[in-house]
């Protein structure tokens, strides 16, 4: 259930809209947390549209339920204003004897980046953890200086990244300020069958006890130079290697291939290639086995993400040596 | 009197507010907008509720020239606009013709025989026995003038015998300590403390009633309220307005005095006092009393180190500039007024014993909240506390007292999955939800309090002059460094660095609102 508001009453409109609705029979308010979806649109070409921003932030809430709001924000605005377009939405869940719903508000701003915050500090509901999910590629429209910090979580996709090294430079950069938020990249959970494969392949081949960054050669299609940065850092950082030492990347000349490594250590090798399915590892001395890649929608990613408060040590290390290497 | 005594004997079995007697409400500053916003609307609404004495009369007094007729569409247009009810066509008739008002100015010795006058006759057209309460809301400089006529006149009765005579002071009471012991000291001239009721509008919040039921008639909190569990408490008022049209007032006041003076310790008695051996007025605000006693002074260096004030700059607010407090019109532009304090206080009582007390309160921050977040000790580092990259938020009782009254228990719970993690949930009351209407207005209750003459959510005179003592040597050193210069915060931000800084110090976060 949508309705059109304005800036000044949301909350009263948001009431009115729960009254209506809990009298078509029993109804709970769910709310876990507090989830900031800003999608930053300055070519509309490119604007994936309030409604699909909608869904996908109605999708989360069913499986982590939070009070959405959404902001489709357009920069550049040289007089900032109040929210050109309001409207306040209410979806339910659960059966009829168990309805629950949660809050969702979706906002058009057109506004300088500075007066995002307070939008964000006063619709989120205190007491609950707040995330800010950045869709959209974050390497190319960095989020304003305050942002990451509004909330206690910030999710990203560096999948959707055209400058690799320039995301991982801002992010590294958030990362490393005092009370930085805990940070989630959707592409690195995509990532995490490629990493467990990895380190089961290396736990079986009983050769394996040494990694140098000089055996480790990782190729990656056109549009994975993230995962390689990522997974090169991964390696990078957890096995302490210095900053002399970096491994090879390359792109791949075959549409074909998404992501691959090779790690050889003299007489043994192990190799681990990731489609959308399944990853793949074949080594010296051990028959190939596959891991299985989830088949999760973005929704189901996000939501699954929410309940892991706490910083991501692994994806913190990996994006620090990242942007090392990547410069 | 036979008749008198046998209504009195069946009031006796019936709710509190039936024993409130007919009577005559004269408000001084019946014009103003603390009667537009506030009281008209509430008495309206208690007419609604059936609750005011059937026989009552509304009398308005201010200085310009008005008629009955004027003041009732004064009081439907603030009902229309600021009434937590709308409009009952029905209702309104009854409730507009006890509206009246009277031309007065209180500094005019010969007014208020004319004043008299009137409420004579109007006690007499509609069978008014004469009791009178006198609520002065005007500006803190008229009270002593208004009291001192209102003596001079004759309105002031025996506190013991004949019909009552109560009077209601609005806060401020005063600047400073030796202000407000003037003030209390002319109101005390004239009338007997049992008369006197000193309004704080932020006691008459249902949920700042609710903390004592919450402390005293649950069994598994009150254990919980001491220095063995507590870790600390943060008490935040939150204003998203900025100074508005109060610039006259607000310039030479600040938040201070404006806020921490008398609601947040208000505030911060009710969560710190020792359990009262009885509901009694005098009983609770004895306990209150003892807590703002125990306060340990902030004198001197601790000033500096235990206090933040700061200034609101130019900011945005819900994406819309706004300006600076120096810019807002009314306000000099070299004020040196604080818009924001933020406060680290400690009780030397051995229940609160070295647990901090934080204050905040502040204007033009992102949203009007208040609320109250009792945080307990965090459990130890041992089983599911071990990953420092990921403690576990302590559990937090959070007492919301504007908007969505109600409160919150923070607990931490295992998130469905095959592996351990921890999330932090909420068990939620939410007044609204849980019991339908739509809360009373604080001022619902303090009015119908004064009529059914029970002070208990009422500031006592010594109560008032504790907070100000306490208060005044922060603003002794602040006037010792008018020089220098204030911090600031943009409008939309949560304060200051600097009041991070004061809770960041001791390991703590502000909680977010």
């Amino acid at each position: 259930v949508w309705r059109r508001s304005s800036p000044d009453a949301i909350e009263r409109d948001l009431a009115a809209l729960w009254r209506e609705t809990a009298r078509e029979g029993p109804l709970s308010r769910a709310l876990m947390a507090n989830l900031v979806v800003i999608q930053q649109c300055d070519d509309p070409a490119e604007d994936a549209g309030a409604a699909a921003l909608e869904a996908a932030a109605g999708d989360v809430a069913q499986r982590h339920p939070v009070r959405a709001i959404l902001l489709d924000y357009t920069p550049g605005v040289e007089t900032p204003g109040a929210p050109k377009a309001v409207r306040v939405g209410l979806r339910t869940f659960g059966s009829s004897a168990a309805r629950y719903g949660v809050d969702l508000i979706a906002l058009q701003v057109e506004c300088a980046k500075a007066s995002i915050p307070s939008i964000v500090r006063r619709l989120t509901r205190g007491g609950v953890p707040t995330s800010v999910w950045w869709i959209g590629d974050l390497s190319k429209h960095p989020p304003p200086e305050l942002m990451p910090t509004l909330g206690r979580q910030f999710l990203y996709d560096s999948a959707s990244w055209q400058n690799p090294r320039e995301g991982l430079r801002i992010v590294a950069g958030v990362i490393a300020r005092p009370h930085s938020p805990d940070m989630a990249d959707l592409n690195w959970r995509r990532m995490a069958p490629m990493r467990r494969a990895i380190v089961h392949g290396l736990g079986t081949e009983p050769d394996a006890r040494e990694l140098r960054a000089t055996g480790v050669d990782i190729r990656h299609g056109a549009s994975r130079a993230a995962d390689a940065l990522l997974l090169a850092g991964w390696l990078h950082g957890s096995l302490g290697w210095s900053s002399a030492e970096v491994p090879r990347i390359e792109e791949s000349r075959d549409p074909a291939d998404a992501l691959s490594a090779v790690l050889t250590g003299g007489d043994w090798a192990v190799k681990a290639s990731m489609d959308e399915r399944r990853v793949i590892v074949t080594g010296t001395t051990q028959t190939a086995f596959e891991v299985i890649v989830p088949r999760e929608t973005e929704a189901e990613q996000v939501a699954a993400e929410l309940p892991s408060l706490g910083a991501d040590m692994a994806l913190h290390a990996a994006v620090r040596a990242a942007a090392i290497l990547a410069l | 009197m036979a008749t008198e005594a046998l209504a009195k004997r069946l009031a006796a079995g019936e709710a509190a507010h039936a024993a409130a007697e007919p009577a005559t409400i004269v408000i001084f500053g019946g014009a103003g907008d603390l009667a537009h916003r506030k009281l008209l609307p509430a008495l309206y609404n208690l007419h609604l509720d059936g609750l005011l004495p059937p026989r009552i009369a509304v009398v308005g007094s201010g200085r310009n020239t008005s008629t009955d007729e004027a003041y009732r569409a004064f009081a439907r247009d603030g009902i229309e606009r600021f009434s937590r009810r709308p409009m009952d066509e029905a209702q309104w008739p009854s409730f507009a013709e006890a509206l009246f008002f009277v031309k007065l100015d209180l500094e005019d010795p010969r007014a208020f025989p004319t004043l008299g006058a009137r409420l004579d006759t109007i006690e007499h057209e509609r069978g008014l026995p004469g009791n009178r309460i006198y609520y002065l809301a005007v500006p803190s400089s008229l009270f002593k003038p208004t009291v001192e006529q209102l003596a001079r006149a004759g309105f002031v009765g025996s506190a013991d015998a004949g019909p009552f005579a109560r009077v209601i002071v609005e806060k401020p009471i005063g600047r400073d300590l030796p202000s407000a012991m003037a003030i209390n000291e002319a109101i005390a001239r004239v009338f007997d403390e049992r008369q006197i009721y000193r309004i704080d509008h932020y006691l008459g919040k249902e949920t700042v009633q609710n903390i004592l039921v919450l402390r005293f008639a649950n069994s598994f909190f009150e254990p919980l309220f001491n220095h063995k569990y507590i870790d600390h408490v943060q008490i935040t008022v939150a204003e998203e307005e900025g100074v508005g049209t109060r610039a006259g007032y607000y310039d030479q006041a600040g938040a201070l005095r404006d806020m921490v003076q008398n609601h947040m310790l208000q505030l911060l008695a009710l969560v710190a006092m020792e359990p009262p051996h009885s509901l009694d007025a005098d009983v609770v605000r004895d306990e209150k009393l003892e807590v703002v006693q125990s306060l340990r002074p902030i004198e001197g260096q601790a000033v500096d180190d235990q206090v933040v004030r700061a200034q609101y700059a130019a900011g945005f607010q819900m994406g819309t500039p706004v300006p600076g407090y120096r810019d807002e019109p009314g306000v000099n532009r070299s004020s040196s007024t604080e818009t924001y304090v933020a406060l680290q206080v400690f009780i030397d009582n051995w229940r609160w014993a070295g647990v901090p007390f934080f204050l905040r309160t502040g204007k033009r921050l992102p949203k009007r909240a208040s609320e109250i977040s009792i945080h307990l000790k965090p459990v130890p580092a041992i089983l599911f506390n071990r990953n420092p990259a990921a403690r576990l938020d302590p559990n937090v009782l959070t007492v919301r007292i504007q908007p969505d009254e109600g409160f919150a228990l923070g607990i931490s719970s295992k998130v469905p999955g095959p592996h351990v993690r921890i999330y932090p949930v909420n068990m939620d009351f939410d007044y609204s939800s849980t019991f339908g209407a739509s809360s009373p207005e604080a001022y619902e209750r303090l009015l119908l309090d004064v009529l059914a003459g029970d002070p208990t959510l009422f500031m006592r005179r010594d109560a008032v002059e504790a907070s100000w003592r306490w208060i005044m040597p922060i603003l002794d050193r602040w006037a010792e460094q008018a020089s220098a210069p204030l911090p600031t915060y943009a409008a939309g931000d949560w304060g200051p660095v600097e009041a991070n800084r004061l809770i960041e110090s001791t390991g703590r976060q502000w909680r977010t609102l």
